[in-house]
């Protein structure tokens, strides 16, 4: 795929190349909401060349794109007039955006994590923790597939230590 | 779930086998037919097969047979037995079989072990054959049996696996499912291979391996690292829940500082919490705890507060907002305390709801906070009174809560109004900013009530009239619109309203 070259203007577009080789084009603006990239961009390494994401599938990595892309235009909004209505208007992407099987979830967290794009970060974070709160233990065995790897006297042990925290 | 053997030619079609094949049929037979339902049970209709083996011997012993096959384990039904009831020359029988199965065995273990559940199933069926059969065998060596030639009925070897359970080879009931799968092959020829294949699997299992993961679903495994990362978007309780869920997770919760440097104590530990529990909490910020936040901690005393303060040094923001135990004058001495050695000290500090704070403590707090030089209140954003206001409290960048109260000159928490009509106001005295005891205020919104329509809650909170039209108005309250209306409305509102209801 060709990618335009030698324009610095913000309209500069990037590739990103996931690890089972998916190419993204992607907006400079939209890249450098990842401080990870944009670290490698004003290095001005990869402004010719693909930037390769061996830790990021392409399903994650397309997701991803796309929250940046939205908020990257959000900000832009925001910047040029009242921010107001938008808030909600992202608030509400950002819920419907995070709706995703936990699998997907869980993705996202590490990449947003590597990629290192806090909000992403912290919306994924916060959902999982929502998804774990107020649930029994066996439940969160259940609902994560996370496999008991405690003795029986372990596990009454930190129960014990424990009790006074729970009904 | 039975075997199809249709599908799967174990059997060799090979003319010396003729005989091993139809013996096997019969001898499975003999079980299948007598099976009506899907009870595991093999027993279902002997008599069937006793009735064409009539002929070929004695029928009165069939029928005490058909009695005990009613009851399998039985030792006299072996020496009743017939050896050689169609004249098969069992022991080439035996010897035949035997190969076959040792055949099999070998097979398997060249097979991929990519195909592990179809072929573990098979390797399970044959081990589990081989087992039967080698325990007919060993039955037939047995003394006091008569010898190879004469016990070879398809139920001797039944029996003689059923015999076999009290020598001790340690697989009794999956022994007996193995039985039962093989038994259940004729039955139902049109199922899946998989599924019998699995269960002759599952329960061969038990008999010939330790038990495993279910063969069936995914493995459970480690905790995804993701899970790691949303540790720290976790509240104490649920932190502590998920110390129990595994060795990893426990491993992250009892040694990752990271998670325990700032500590919030709601709502339901507040009341549970003593001030070991809490010592053992903060422990785990090993010594850099920066913030703590104890709402409504009845449990919890100056000394425990003076315990936590020699410990962690690092120490910046401390609300304890209604913890009835602490005291103000232990308050300002732990933080004296503090300062003397060699901290740089509380920075933040919220103690609304206690009582008793004269002038005197309140210019020692605000010396030791290092805020004498700091700005008026009216510099910082508008505070206003809602139920939650205690978990809030440290939102703002104030030094301390608690102020001088302008109407009544006390120290108390002090709001500003959200009324549109209280905006505005330059002078002092018109504005609309005292302590609760001066200007009631609404619960929910924090409006001023002074002489508008106001309700009083179950709880002795006020609220304004829109507020409380706002709270009738909702959909699923529509019925209930008689004098236990706040009382229900409160046990259903959200759990800001939890604190009051606790209290």
């Amino acid at each position: 795929m060709s990618m335009i070259s030698g324009d610095k203007s913000s309209t500069e577009i990037l590739s990103l190349k996931s690890s089972d080789n998916e190419i993204f084009e992607v907006k400079k603006e939209v890249v450098l909401e990842s401080i990870t990239l944009r670290g490698m961009v004003e290095e001005d390494e990869f402004s010719d060349t693909l930037i390769p994401l061996p830790n990021v599938e392409g399903k994650i990595l397309s997701k991803i794109i796309h929250y940046c892309q939205k908020h990257t235009e959000a900000r832009a909004k925001v910047n040029g007039s009242e921010g107001a209505a938008d808030s909600k208007e992202i608030k509400d992407f950002d819920s419907e955006f995070i709706n995703v099987d936990d699998k997907t979830l869980l993705g996202i967290i590490l990449a947003a994590n590597y990629l290192n794009i806090k909000d992403l970060l912290d919306l994924g974070c916060q959902k999982i923790a929502d998804n774990i709160k107020e649930k029994s233990v066996e439940d969160v065995r259940k609902t994560f597939n996370i496999k008991n790897d405690f003795t029986p006297e372990e596990e009454k042990a930190i129960r014990e230590e424990n009790l006074w925290a729970f009904d | 779930m039975t075997l199809n053997f249709s599908s799967r030619p174990i059997f060799p079609a090979n003319p010396s086998e003729d005989n091993l094949l139809s013996s096997l049929r019969i001898a499975n037979g003999y079980v299948v037919e007598g099976i009506s339902d899907k009870n595991s049970n093999g027993f279902g209709k002997p008599r069937h097969f006793n009735w064409e083996i009539e002929d070929s011997y004695d029928c009165r012993r069939d029928r005490a047979d058909r009695e005990c096959y009613h009851e399998p384990i039985s030792n006299d039904i072996l020496d009743i037995l017939p050896s050689d009831p169609f004249g098969m020359d069992i022991s080439a029988t035996f010897t035949a079989i035997t190969g076959w199965i040792e055949d099999m065995e070998a097979d398997s273990e060249n097979y991929v072990r990519d195909e592990a559940g179809a072929m573990k199933g098979d390797y399970q069926f044959v081990a589990g054959l081989n087992f039967i059969w080698n325990s007919a065998l060993r039955f037939q060596t047995e003394p006091g049996s008569i010898g190879i030639g004469e016990r070879s009925s398809p139920v001797g070897v039944f029996h003689g696996w059923v015999k076999d359970n009290e020598f001790g080879d340690g697989s009794c009931d999956g022994g007996f499912g193995s039985v039962t799968a093989v038994c259940n092959v004729e039955e139902t020829p049109s199922s899946n291979d998989d599924d019998s294949y699995a269960a002759a699997c599952h329960q061969s299992n038990e008999c010939h391996e330790a038990a495993e993961d279910c063969p069936h679903g995914e493995e459970a495994e480690a905790p995804h690292e993701g899970l790691l990362l949303s540790l720290g978007y976790l509240g104490v309780q649920d932190l502590l829940s998920a110390e129990r869920v595994c060795r990893t997770l426990c491993s992250a919760v009892q040694n990752d500082s990271l998670l325990w440097m700032n500590i919030h104590i709601d709502q339901p530990l507040s009341e549970r919490i003593t001030d070991d529990a809490l010592m053992l909490l903060i422990g785990r910020a090993q010594g850099s705890l920066q913030s703590l936040s104890l709402v409504e901690c009845s449990r919890i005393t100056d000394d425990g507060l003076k315990r936590i303060l020699e410990t962690n040094p690092r120490l910046k923001k401390l609300s304890v907002p209604g913890c009835t135990r602490l005291s103000v004058e232990g308050i300002v001495n732990n933080l004296k305390a503090f300062k003397l050695s060699g901290a740089p000290g509380i920075k933040h500090l919220r103690i609304g709801g206690l009582y008793g704070v004269t002038n005197e403590h309140y210019e020692e707090l605000k010396l030791l906070l290092g805020s004498e030089n700091c700005q008026q209140s009216k510099d910082h954003k508008p505070r206003y009174f809602h139920c939650g206001h205690l978990s809030l409290s440290c939102d703002d960048d104030r030094a301390i809560d608690i102020e001088m109260c302008p109407r009544c000159q006390n120290l108390r928490l002090v709001y500003d109004c959200p009324a549109e009509s209280c905006q505005g106001q330059q002078t002092a005295a018109q504005l609309c900013r005292a302590c609760t005891l001066c200007i009631a205020r609404c619960v929910q919104c924090g409006r001023c009530i002074n002489d508008g329509e106001y309700e009083e809650t179950f709880c002795l909170d006020l609220l304004c009239s829109s507020c409380w039209k706002q709270l009738l108005n909702c959909p699923e309250r529509q019925e209930e619109k008689d004098v236990t209306t706040k009382n229900t409305i409160f046990h259903q509102e959200t759990a800001r309203y939890h604190i009051h209801l606790d209290g």
